[in-house]
């Protein structure tokens, strides 16, 4: 059964096992046998870039917009694609320069300016505070509704909870201790965080893992295939509309392609993406098996959005529920407890690699300011 | 041309391949109700464009070793 008790247990032991391999990687790299010199982790590690709002947020947006978000993840794709000139070019200058982080390489490109540094700091780190207090209210609304099972009850319908019950506030305290023991350790440039690093690619692979779990459930496991579940969607009007849904409920061409440039530009330059992929970066030669694993990563976590979406829709018809929560409530649903524990921790695998790095990006800046 | 320089203007090449795909006119081909291979058109279409497009962007990224 799906205890409270239970929950907290395994999320804890999650958590601590993301402190293991960070400290063994740590240990590994002081004894010169590095975990994460390997094109496989460094690819892994660059999908920190799908955070909770991918695992819970693009099944939201599908809802309503079909394939309305997918440029947010086509677009990194086009950018990668430069990635052979481009990024091996920030790479170089960034080791010439040693460089920590990314309003430090700004800032190197203006004459070493400590005052551009010091404004790029202060804005990433405003701009990255909602960004974080969001991931981990996925984490609290997503640990409320699955407390709740066998019920489905969305948290606004619940009422208030005391601070011992404030999930969002604990998991920030064990992410900061994370980050301090992790990812701010080493301020000399040609060091890396080794164990930031591993547990970063670790929890790619468990968010990946939980949401092909959900997709494949969904659409064999509740229907019979991909044709199956969109011809029961197809015979609905509403969804129906999503099949086509440009210059209709995902708004014009022109927004679907300032979605793909923004996303172009957020692969590049978000500072955790800038962390895992530049400051992070041990060996050139990774960006060669990154250019395509990383957009199979991509392409792979987003195979099943719609299916899912439309899976929710037809579940959960009266609207009761909310599309951001159908990866998780459709196998409680369902009845499968199981599938629906994994997938909290696939949630809270997204949104804590977010935190982490977010945080250790910040950090880095602040100390190179 | 020299190896290195064929290879970033193969990726270059690339990239305008996957803006032009993934842009107006071709996404107004399928942006239609009916279905292709019994998934809606669009959803299908992006998908094979888009593994169209790694698998070009993976042969050009090993190639030349």
């Amino acid at each position: 059964m799906l205890h409270e008790t239970t929950i907290v247990l395994i999320s804890f032991l999650y958590l601590g096992v993301l402190f293991a391999i960070a400290y063994y990687a740590d240990e590994r790299a002081d004894a010169g046998r590095s975990v994460i010199a390997s094109p496989y982790v460094y690819s892994l590690s660059l999908a920190v870039y799908a955070t909770a709002w991918t695992f819970y947020g693009s099944v939201g947006r599908a809802a309503s917009d079909g394939v309305g978000f997918l440029p947010i993840y086509v677009g990194p794709t086009l950018m990668i694609a430069l990635w052979w000139v481009v990024l091996r070019k920030i790479l170089r200058i960034s080791k010439q320069n040693r460089i920590t982080s990314l309003a430090d390489f700004i800032a190197s490109r203006y004459g070493k300016s400590a005052l551009l540094g010091g404004l790029v700091t202060v804005i990433a780190v405003i701009g990255i505070l909602p960004y974080i207090s969001l991931q981990l209210k996925a984490v609290s609304s997503s640990f409320t509704i699955l407390v709740q099972y066998p019920e489905i009850a969305m948290p606004a319908t619940i009422g208030a909870t005391s601070i011992r019950q404030d999930t969002a506030l604990w998991v920030a305290l064990i992410l900061a201790a994370f980050t301090i023991a992790f990812g701010t350790r080493h301020l000399d440039a040609a060091e890396h965080h080794q164990g930031m690093v591993a547990a970063i690619a670790f929890e790619s692979l468990v968010k990946l893992l939980a949401f092909l779990a959900v997709g494949v459930f969904v659409t064999f496991g509740i229907y019979n295939g991909f044709g199956d579940l969109f011809a029961h969607a197809a015979a609905q009007p509403k969804m129906s509309a999503m099949f086509a849904p440009l210059e209709g409920v995902a708004g014009g061409y022109a927004n679907w392609v300032w979605l793909t440039i923004l996303s172009m530009m957020a692969i590049m330059f978000l500072p955790r993406q800038f962390q895992v992929a530049v400051i992070e970066n041990v060996d050139e030669k990774h960006v060669n098996k990154a250019i395509w694993l990383f957009p199979v990563y991509m392409l792979a976590i987003n195979v099943f959005v719609l299916p899912i979406a439309f899976g929710g829709l037809l579940r959960f018809p009266d609207g009761s529920v909310d599309a951001d929560t159908f990866v998780l409530t459709l196998p409680m649903a369902e009845k499968q407890e199981l599938l629906a524990l994994l997938v909290f921790i696939g949630g809270l695998s997204a949104a804590t690699g977010m935190v982490i790095v977010g945080f250790a990006g910040c950090d880095s800046m602040n100390a190179a300011t | 041309m020299n190896e290195l320089e064929s290879k970033s203007a193969r990726f270059v090449a690339l990239c305008m391949l996957g803006m032009v795909l993934f842009n107006y006119p071709f996404l107004a081909l399928f942006n239609v109700t009916g279905s292709l291979f019994g998934v809606p058109a669009l959803y299908a279409y992006l998908f094979i464009a888009w593994a169209a497009l790694i698998t070009l962007m993976a042969l050009v990224a090993e190639s030349g070793h």
